[in-house]
C-alpha cells in the first residue's frame, strides 16, 4: 500500500507543473479575450484616428501652403523684425528702469489693496453676524455697533477706491511702455490664428484615448453606445466609405432635426444598442433580440412611434408610399390599423349591383379581377367557378330573382349619338381619374375604375342614371355630379358603351335564368367568410362586424376590443409582435423566421400559410411589398415620451375641439359635394394634391380671373394638369337645367370669405421714389434675373414655372409681393429659389407682373393651343 | 439526423454531452476493475488497493484533492471561454417557452410528471430520493469493497444502485433533454420539433380497464387495494424467502430496515412499472383519490 502511493506521488510534481502552466496559458487567454477579442471598438477608434489625424494634417498642409503662397511669410518677417526692434527700445536701460519703477509701484498698491479687502470682509461678516443678533434680540446696543460697522465699511470702501483709481493710471502708463511689443505680438498671432487653431486640433486628436462613448436618454431608458465604433457619424468631413466610418446618410434631414444626443441611435434603427462586443451584437443580429437593426429605408418605419402624419413628411418617403398602397388597397376594411379607422371602404356600394352589372361578368370578375383589368385593386379571392356564381347570386338576389346579361351589339348603337358623346367624354376629361386602354388616370390617388371594357359590364340605363347623379347610387362617391343635359347624357353612355367594349366577352345569360335559393345562401355564406362587407356596403350586412359574432370570433386573435369588430389581424401593434407568436403555419416556402419576412410573405401569397386562410392575394409586386411592411412594422408597442410625440393634423384638430368635417361651409358645402372640388384641389388638410392648393385662393386670385376661369377653364400651367368644366354657367350654352349662375357667385363668395390669409396683404405698400417708372424696373430685374428661364410670357420663355402672360388678371399684387418674398412659404414643395429680393424689388417686380395681362383675344388664344 | 445534432451542439446541452460520456466511461472503468479484482479474488491472490490500516490525508489525499481541483477548475474556464452563457430572449410572462423544461439535472424529475401526478412525482418522490440517500449507511450493513472495486462481493448493492441511478436518473435525464420536444411529446433524434404536432393519446386509470369508475367508491377501493397489495406482497414475499435460504442475514440486518429497504425498493419499482402502464396499457392513474393519485 506505501508503495502504491510513493510511486503516485513520483509524478504529482510534473502533474502539477503541467497543470499549472496550462492554468497560466488560460490567464493570458482570459486577458486577451477581455482586452483585445471582445473590444473590437479600440481597433475602429484608433483607425478612425488616424483617418482624422490625416484628414487634419491634410488641410492643415493646405492651409499652410497657402499661407506660404499668399507671400505671407515676408510679412511675419518684417512683423519679426519691427518685434526686435521695439524689444530693443524697451529694453534699454533708460526705457527698463521707468518700467521697473512702474511695476514696483503697482506692486505696493496691490499689497494694500489686498490689505484692504482683508479688513473689508472682516468688517461685513462682523457686520452680518451683528444684524442677525440685532433681529433675533432686537437690542439697541447691537444696533449701534451695526451703525459703527456701516461706517467703518464705508470707509473702507472709499479707500479701495481711491487705491484702485491709482493702480489703474500706474497701469496706463505701464501699458504706454509696453503698448508697441503687445500690438505687434498680436499681429502676429492674429496672422497666425487659421494654422495655429488646425495644429491644435491636431494636437487634440492625437491625445484622444479609446473609450466607450454612451448615449443615455433617460425617458426612453436607452443608453446607445453605436458612436463608440461609428465615431465619424456626426461628423463634418466624408472621411472614409467604409463602415463604421461613414456619415451619417441624408444628415441635413434625420440628424439635423433628431439630434443624436437628444435621440441616440435605437430608437430609430433598433438594434442592441448597448453590445459592444461584435458588430453582429450590436446590430442586434443575434438570437433572442426582438428588434434587429432596421437599415436603409426601412429605417423610416420609425418615424411612425412618434409622426402623426406621415404623408409628406421629407425623408419618409418610403413609408409614405407605403400609406398610400395601404390606403389604395384598402387593409384597413379587413385590419385595425391605427390612424385609418375613419377612412370610407374603398369598394362601391353593392346593394344594386343586380342592376348595374352583367351576370357574367360578376362571376368573371369574382374569380379574378386581373383577367378583367390588369390593375385591378380587388384581389383574388380563389373562388371556385360555382363559389363566384353564389356570391353573384347573392348580390343579384338583392334587386331581381334572375342572372342576367345585357350584351349591346354593334346594331344597337346609335353612332351618330355616339359621336356626340365623344365630344362630352373629352371636354369633361373623365380621363383625368378613369383609366381607358393605359391612357389618362393622372390622378392617381382617386382610383376611378377603368373603363376599357365598361361596355361590356354594365347596362346603358344604370350608366344613364350614374351620370346623372351618382350619389343616389353611392352617397360616399368621389364621382362629381356634372350637370348635363339628358341628350348629353344619352350621347356620352353611348359613346361609353360603343367605344369601351371587350371583344372577348361571353355572356351566358342572354336569356334570364332565375336563381336558385340555396345558391343565394351559400353566397351569403362566403361573403360573410370572406368579409366583402370590409370593403363593399351591403344591403343588410352594414353593421355586419358588430351582428355576426361567428365571425368575430373566427376573425380576430386579440379577444375584446375595438379589434374583435373586424375581420382580419388586428394590426395596431403588429411591429411588437414576437417572432414566436406569428404563425408561419405550413408554410412550403422557405423564408427565414423573423417578423419582416414574415409580413412580406403573408403580402405576397397570404395563402402560402394554408391553404384555407381568408386572407385574399392582392398580386402585389415586390417594389409594393417594402414600404407596406415597413408601415406596418412601424406599429409598435414602443411607448414614446410626450417630447417626442407630433401628433397628426387631425388629431390636433380633435384636441382643439375643431370639428373635422366643416371646413367647408353654407352653400359652397352643398356645391362641393355635388361637383368634388376636393377631389383634384386642397384645402387645408381635406382633399388631393392633384390641383393647386386653394387654402389661400381668396387672397391669392383675382375675383374676375376666377370667375371667368370657372366658366372656362384655361390652362395656366403647361402640364396635363386640366381642370374639367362643370358647365356652371349658362352662356356655355351646355347649361343643366337647373342651374343658376348665383353658383359661381358662391364660389367667389367663399373665396372671399373662408380662404383668406392677414398673412397677404390687400394692397401694396406704397413706395416714395418720385419719377421712376416702376414698372419698368420692374421689367429690369425680371431680365436681369433669368425668370425667362422658367417663366413663359406670350410665346418666349421655359417651361417649368407657370404661363405668366396673363398673370397680372390672374393674381392678386399682395399676393405676388409676399410670395417673391419667399416662394416656399405657402407650398414648400415649390421649386423657385429664394432670390432674397429687398422690399422695394418686390414692388416693382409686383407692378411689373401686374401689368401683364392679355384681353379676351388672347385668352381665347391660348386656349386653342392647350388643345394641341 | 440534423435536428438532433442542433440539440446536441446547443451551449445549454454540453453539459448533458459530457456527463453521458462520463457516465459511460466510469461505469466500464468500475465494471472492468471489478471483474479484475474478482478474478483475483477467486484465485485467493491480493487486490491492489485493499488494505485493513489507514492512510495519512495530508499529502496522499490532500494532494489528490488539490490536482483534480486544478483540472476541474481549468475546465471550466476553458470552457466559460469558448462557450458564452446560453441567455435567451427577455422574460415575457405572456409568452412562455415550449417545451418548457427544469434544469437539465431535474430533467428526470420532470419525465416523472408524465406518469405520477405532480404531488408524487414533485414532492414525495425526490424526498423519498434523499431520506433513502441519507439511510445507506444504516442500511447498507455489507463492510466489503471498501477501497477497491467489486462486484460479486456486492452484487444487489451495485445492480440497485445501477438500475436506479444509470436507469431511472441518467436516462431519464438523456430523455428530457433530447427526446422531449414542444408540448413534452416524444420526438425521435431524426424527427424535427415540429409546434404545431398532435397526437392523441387516450389515457384511461387503471380501474376503468375492467369497467369500475376510478372515481366511485368501488374505484378508491380496488386502486388503493392494488396499491397496498403491491407493498405487502413486496415485502412479505422476500422475507419468507430469506427466512427460509438465510435466516443469519436477516437477523443481522433487523426488522425496521429490513421495511425500509423494502419500501424504497419497491417505490423505485413503481416508476418502470408505472411507465410501463402508462406507455403500453395508457393506464393514467392505478388509484385515485381526491388528494393524490398514483
Amino acid at each position: 500500500m506505501q508503495n502504491n502511493m510513493k510511486e503516485r506521488s513520483s509524478y504529482t510534481p510534473y502533474l502539477f507543473a503541467f497543470l499549472s502552466l496550462l492554468l497560466l496559458g488560460l490567464a493570458f487567454w482570459v486577458i486577451w479575450k477581455d482586452e483585445i477579442q471582445l473590444r473590437p471598438w479600440k481597433e475602429y477608434q484608433k483607425e478612425y484616428k488616424e483617418l482624422k489625424g490625416a484628414a487634419l494634417q491634410a488641410e492643415y498642409d493646405k492651409a499652410k501652403k497657402e499661407f506660404d503662397s499668399n507671400g505671407n511669410s515676408r510679412k511675419l518677417e518684417t512683423l519679426q523684425a519691427r518685434l526686435n526692434e521695439a524689444n530693443n527700445i524697451f529694453q534699454s536701460k533708460e526705457v527698463q528702469e521707468k518700467y521697473t519703477g512702474l511695476v514696483e509701484q503697482v506692486g505696493i498698491i496691490e499689497k494694500s489693496l489686498a490689505q484692504n479687502q482683508k479688513k473689508l470682509q472682516e468688517t461685513r461678516g462682523k457686520y452680518l453676524e451683528t444684524e442677525y443678533l440685532y433681529i433675533r434680540d432686537q437690542k439697541e446696543q447691537d444696533k449701534r455697533t451695526m451703525q459703527q460697522l456701516e461706517g467703518e465699511i464705508e470707509g473702507l470702501t472709499e479707500n479701495r477706491n481711491v487705491l484702485l483709481e491709482r493702480k489703474e493710471a500706474l497701469q496706463g502708463n505701464i501699458d504706454e511702455i509696453t503698448g508697441e511689443v503687445e500690438t505687434i505680438k498680436a499681429e502676429i498671432q492674429s496672422l497666425h490664428k487659421g494654422l495655429d487653431e488646425k495644429l491644435a486640433a491636431i494636437e487634440s486628436n492625437d491625445r484622444i484615448s479609446p473609450q466607450i462613448k454612451q448615449i443615455h436618454i433617460r425617458d426612453v431608458g436607452k443608453a446607445d453606445r453605436c458612436i463608440t465604433c461609428h465615431a465619424g457619424i456626426e461628423s463634418r468631413y466624408k472621411l472614409s466609405d467604409q463602415q463604421p466610418f461613414t456619415r451619417h446618410p441624408a444628415s441635413f434631414v434625420f440628424l439635423e432635426n433628431h439630434p443624436v444626443s437628444e435621440y441616440g441611435c435605437t430608437l430609430c434603427h433598433h438594434g442592441q444598442g448597448r453590445a459592444t462586443t461584435s458588430p453582429d451584437k450590436a446590430h442586434g443580429w443575434v438570437d433572442h433580440w426582438r428588434e434587429p437593426m432596421l437599415q436603409g429605408s426601412m429605417t423610416q418605419s420609425s418615424c411612425i412611434s412618434c409622426h402623426g402624419d406621415i404623408e409628406g413628411l421629407r425623408g419618409a418617403e418610403f413609408i409614405s408610399e407605403g400609406s398610400k398602397l395601404i390606403k389604395r388597397y384598402g387593409c384597413y376594411g379587413c385590419h385595425m390599423i391605427p390612424g385609418y379607422e375613419k377612412l370610407r371602404e374603398i369598394g362601391p356600394v353593392l346593394a344594386e349591383v343586380g342592376t348595374k352589372i352583367n351576370y357574367s361578368w360578376a362571376v368573371d370578375w369574382l374569380q379574378d379581377p386581373k383577367t378583367y383589368y390588369e390593375a385591378a385593386r380587388m384581389p383574388k379571392f380563389y373562388l371556385s367557378k360555382e363559389e363566384a356564381e353564389s356570391v353573384a347570386d347573392y348580390l343579384f338576389s338583392m334587386t331581381g330573382t334572375s342572372r342576367h346579361d345585357t350584351l349591346y351589339t354593334d346594331d344597337d348603337i346609335d353612332w351618330d349619338l355616339a359621336e356626340k358623346g365623344k365630344a362630352v367624354w373629352r371636354q369633361s376629361r373623365c380621363n383625368i381619374c378613369h383609366t381607358t386602354n393605359g391612357k389618362g388616370g393622372n390622378h392617381t390617388e382617386i382610383h376611378a375604375p377603368d373603363l376599357s371594357k365598361v361596355g361590356s359590364k354594365v347596362s346603358k340605363e344604370w350608366l344613364f342614371n350614374w351620370i346623372r347623379d351618382p350619389k343616389k347610387y353611392f352617397p360616399e362617391t368621389k364621382m362629381p355630379r356634372y350637370r348635363f343635359s339628358d341628350q348629353e347624357l344619352a350621347a356620352l353612355v353611348e359613346y361609353i358603351v360603343s367605344e369601351f367594349q371587350d371583344w372577348d366577352f361571353e355572356p351566358e345569360y342572354e336569356e334570364p335564368v332565375p336563381i336558385k335559393a340555396e345558391s343565394i345562401e351559400k353566397g351569403k355564406a362566403l361573403v360573410q367568410k370572406f368579409g366583402c362587407f370590409g370593403c363593399h356596403k351591403l344591403k343588410g350586412m352594414e353593421e355586419m362586424q358588430d351582428i355576426a359574432p361567428q365571425l368575430r370570433r373566427a376573425g380576430a386573435t386579440v379577444a375584446g376590443g375595438e379589434s374583435s369588430e373586424k375581420i382580419g389581424a388586428e394590426l395596431s401593434s403588429i411591429g411588437s409582435k414576437p417572432v414566436e407568436l406569428l404563425d408561419f403555419g405550413k408554410m412550403k416556402a422557405d423564408i427565414p423566421h423573423d417578423r419582416l419576412s414574415y409580413v412580406k410573405q403573408k403580402l405576397r401569397a397570404p395563402r402560402s400559410f394554408r391553404d384555407d386562410l381568408r386572407m385574399p392575394d392582392y398580386r402585389l409586386s415586390e417594389e409594393e411589398l417594402g414600404p407596406i411592411s415597413s408601415v406596418l412594422l412601424g406599429f409598435t408597442d414602443a411607448s414614446r415620451p410626450a417630447r417626442f410625440i407630433i401628433p397628426s393634423y387631425a388629431e390636433i384638430e380633435e384636441l382643439e375641439g375643431e370639428d373635422d368635417s366643416h371646413i367647408l361651409s353654407g352653400d359652397f358645402e352643398k356645391l362641393e359635394k355635388d361637383i368634388k372640388c376636393l377631389n383634384c384641389h386642397k384645402i387645408g388638410n381635406h382633399g388631393y394634391n392633384y390641383a393647386p392648393d386653394l387654402a389661400i385662393a381668396g387672397s391669392k386670385l383675382q375675383e374676375g380671373w376666377v370667375r371667368k376661369f370657372l366658366r372656362q377653364p384655361d390652362i395656366i400651367r403647361p402640364m396635363l394638369k386640366q381642370m374639367p368644366r362643370f358647365n356652371l354657367d349658362k352662356q356655355d350654352g351646355m347649361m343643366q337645367v337647373n342651374l343658376e349662375a348665383s353658383e359661381i357667385e358662391t364660389v367667389i363668395n367663399f373665396f372671399r370669405s373662408d380662404l383668406v390669409t392677414d398673412d397677404i396683404p390687400v394692397v401694396l405698400p406704397g413706395l416714395d421714389d418720385g419719377a421712376v417708372d416702376q414698372v419698368l424696373e420692374g421689367k429690369r430685374l425680371y431680365d436681369a434675373k433669368g425668370c425667362v428661364a422658367c417663366h413663359q410670357i406670350g410665346n418666349a420663355g421655359g417651361s417649368v414655372g407657370p404661363n405668366l402672360s396673363d398673370v397680372g388678371n390672374r393674381l392678386t399684387a399682395g399676393f405676388m409681393f409676399k410670395y417673391l418674398e419667399d416662394p416656399q412659404r405657402y407650398s414648400p414643395q415649390n421649386v423657385e429659389p429664394k432670390y432674397g429680393f429687398t422690399e422695394r424689388e418686390r414692388i416693382y417686380l409686383t407692378r411689373y407682373l401686374m401689368s401683364l395681362k392679355q384681353d379676351q383675344g388672347d385668352a381665347e388664344n391660348s386656349e386653342t393651343r392647350s388643345d394641341q | 439526423m440534423g435536428p438532433f445534432i442542433e440539440i446536441i451542439s446547443k451551449p445549454d446541452n454540453i453539459a448533458i454531452v459530457v456527463m453521458i460520456l462520463m457516465v459511460l466511461f466510469f461505469t466500464f472503468w468500475a465494471f472492468q476493475q471489478a471483474i479484475k479484482n474478482d478474478a483475483l479474488r477467486r484465485r485467493g491472490e491480493p487486490i491492489e488497493g485493499e488494505f485493513d490500516g489507514k492512510v495519512d490525508t495530508w499529502k496522499p489525499l490532500v494532494r489528490i484533492e488539490f490536482i483534480i481541483a486544478l483540472i476541474v477548475f481549468i475546465g471550466l474556464t476553458f470552457w466559460s471561454l469558448v462557450v458564452d452563457a446560453p441567455l435567451e430572449e427577455l422574460a415575457n410572462p405572456t409568452l412562455t417557452p415550449n417545451p418548457a423544461k427544469a434544469p437539465w439535472y431535474f430533467l428526470g424529475l420532470q419525465e416523472m410528471l408524465v406518469y405520477f401526478d405532480p404531488w408524487i412525482a414533485g414532492v414525495v418522490l425526490p424526498t423519498l430520493i434523499i431520506i433513502g440517500l441519507i439511510a445507506i449507511p444504516y442500511i447498507d450493513i455489507n463492510p466489503k469493497g471498501n477501497g477497491y472495486y467489486t462486484f460479486s462481493e456486492r452484487k444487489w448493492a451495485i445492480l440497485i444502485f445501477c438500475f436506479g441511478f444509470l436507469f431511472l436518473w441518467i436516462l431519464l435525464i438523456v430523455i428530457g433533454v433530447f427526446f422531449r420536444g414542444p408540448g413534452w411529446l416524444w420526438f425521435w433524434p431524426w424527427e424535427a420539433w415540429d409546434h404545431h404536432r398532435v397526437i392523441y393519446e387516450g389515457t384511461t386509470d387503471l380501474t376503468n380497464l375492467v369497467g369500475i369508475e376510478s372515481r366511485s367508491g368501488w374505484g378508491f377501493f380496488i386502486g388503493g387495494g392494488v396499491v397496498t397489495i403491491y407493498y405487502a406482497l413486496g415485502m412479505i414475499l422476500p422475507y419468507l424467502y430469506w427466512k427460509k435460504k438465510k435466516p443469519e442475514f436477516l437477523k443481522s440486518l433487523g426488522m425496521v430496515p429490513y421495511i425500509t429497504v423494502s419500501f424504497l425498493f419497491w417505490t423505485m419499482l413503481a416508476l418502470p412499472i408505472k411507465m410501463f402502464l402508462r406507455l403500453v396499457l395508457m393506464v393514467k392513474y392505478v388509484w385515485v383519490t381526491p388528494w393524490f393519485n398514483i
